[in-house]
């Protein structure tokens, strides 16, 4: 899928997602070296996907005969499983951080178990194929998390705790929004209508 | 090794003549056949996987000279080109010949460490020797600019992300003139001021008016601050 571009000219990179970013950083933040702004925006990126459970996936599970646990780890090439957001299924679980589930019911049951897990993604790398909505709608969310890192640094000639705190607060409700959105299956409207509390007798959670 | 005269990137193409003459001497056997190799030289800043086509149409010989259409070529990409020529009279002649094709936009080039202690001959008016030799000697320079390195990377951790953090700063001699400077560019003025500075300490008319430590002082500024 195309993204939209700003100058279809200049495109330097295969990955115009991420070279919008580099060219947005470095265009702004005077005597910021490469390699820093690639470090950031991986760090940026990761804590997005961390915080906000952007990229979530619904998971089959099977544990054999006398086998206890199951590791989600690695999804695939591209994406790790960095939380188990619920395990549905017979027995009882517990999550094992970041990705493995452990039957833990006692007496141990036997047989196989099956079931379905909501698991949260993200990147492996910078190499990974980002879903396409990462920059084209959470941008300035990762623009903000990799200029608050940039501002934060001590002794640079761009260092500036007051942008950093902005930069900061921006990429927290960026990454609220995306976690917000992802919970109401990535619907972004007012949410499912609901009746009111008092229909059936008790308070709406 | 000689050098065509630069050729625009594709589209275009043009066609380059090699004289053998002066191998041939004054036998005047003419060139019977021979072969034209296009590889990218090892100083090429610029790849080009495909080299080997840049060849357009089959080489011919005449008298001394051979010739060859060459084109399409990759912007930035400096070509090596090898011709093996067989004379009438069953020599085996070669020649190796340079071909650059020119940039797009702004010529980029990285400055070189001998580059970088011209810059701060100048500085240091110490470019023409009034007493056949120069002041300060390439030796000089270049512990100057190893101690810049490490004052970099004290201060400047992140110039050497791409070098690597846990490894050794690099160092220089004489023998590394021809190496591009290992640090972000934006960096290069600053070392030149170290360099000045630091050769400057030991003249004691600079180091008394302060010249010198000013040097210095600029070097560390412009590490951490923009304005500088």
């Amino acid at each position: 899928m195309p993204l939209p571009a700003y100058d279809e000219q200049n495109y330097l990179g295969e990955d115009p997602g991420l070279t919008r970013l580099y060219d947005n950083v470095q265009a702004s933040v005077p005597g910021v070296l490469e390699p820093v702004v690639k470090m950031m925006a991986w760090n940026a990126i990761e804590e997005f996907y961390w915080r906000s459970t952007w990229r979530r996936e619904l998971l089959n599970w099977c544990m054999p005969d006398k086998v206890t646990c199951v590791d989600f780890n690695p999804f695939d090439g591209n994406w790790l499983v960095t939380w188990v957001l619920d395990v549905y299924g017979h027995g009882q679980y517990t999550v094992r951080p970041p990705s493995m589930i452990v039957d833990i019911g006692t007496p141990p049951v036997s047989g196989v178990r099956e079931g379905k897990a909501l698991v949260a993604l993200k990147p492996v790398s910078l190499d990974a194929e980002f879903d396409p909505q990462l920059f084209m709608n959470w941008f300035e969310t990762i623009l903000d998390g990799t200029l608050y890192r940039l501002y934060l640094q001590p002794a640079k000639p761009y260092s500036s705790p007051q942008l950093a705190s902005a930069h900061a607060r921006q990429f927290r409700v960026g990454c609220q929004r995306a976690r917000a959105i992802a919970q109401k299956q990535y619907t972004n409207g007012t949410g499912r209508w609901t009746f009111g509390y008092f229909a059936d007798g008790r308070r709406k959670s | 090794m000689t050098d065509f005269s630069p050729i625009p990137p594709a589209p275009a193409t043009d066609s380059f003549v090699v004289d053998f003459a002066a191998q041939l001497g004054g036998s005047g056997a003419p060139l019977t056949s021979g072969a034209w190799v296009v590889s990218v030289a090892p100083a090429s800043p610029v790849a080009d996987a495909s080299a080997g086509s840049r060849i357009l149409a089959a080489p011919t010989y005449s008298g001394s000279k051979t010739s060859a259409r060459l084109g399409n070529m990759v912007a930035g990409c400096l070509y090596a080109i090898a011709v093996t020529v067989t004379s009438s009279d069953g020599r085996t002649l070669t020649e190796s010949v340079g071909l650059e094709c020119t940039s797009v936009g702004p010529k980029q080039a990285l400055p070189s460490i001998g580059r970088m202690l011209s810059d701060a001959r100048a500085m240091l008016n110490d470019t023409v020797p009034i007493t056949g030799s120069t002041r300060y000697t390439d030796t000089d320079l270049l512990q100057a600019f190893n101690s810049a390195l490490f004052e970099v990377r004290a201060k400047r951790p992140d110039a050497f992300l791409a070098i690597g953090l846990r490894s050794y700063v690099p160092m220089y001699d004489t023998a590394d003139m021809a190496e591009p400077f290992p640090l972000n560019q934006i960096f290069y003025p600053l070392c030149v001021n170290y360099i000045v500075g630091k050769s400057e300490l030991r003249e004691d008319e600079f180091a008394a008016e302060g010249r010198a430590v000013a040097m210095l002082n600029k070097f560390v500024t412009g590490l951490l601050q923009v304005a500088s």
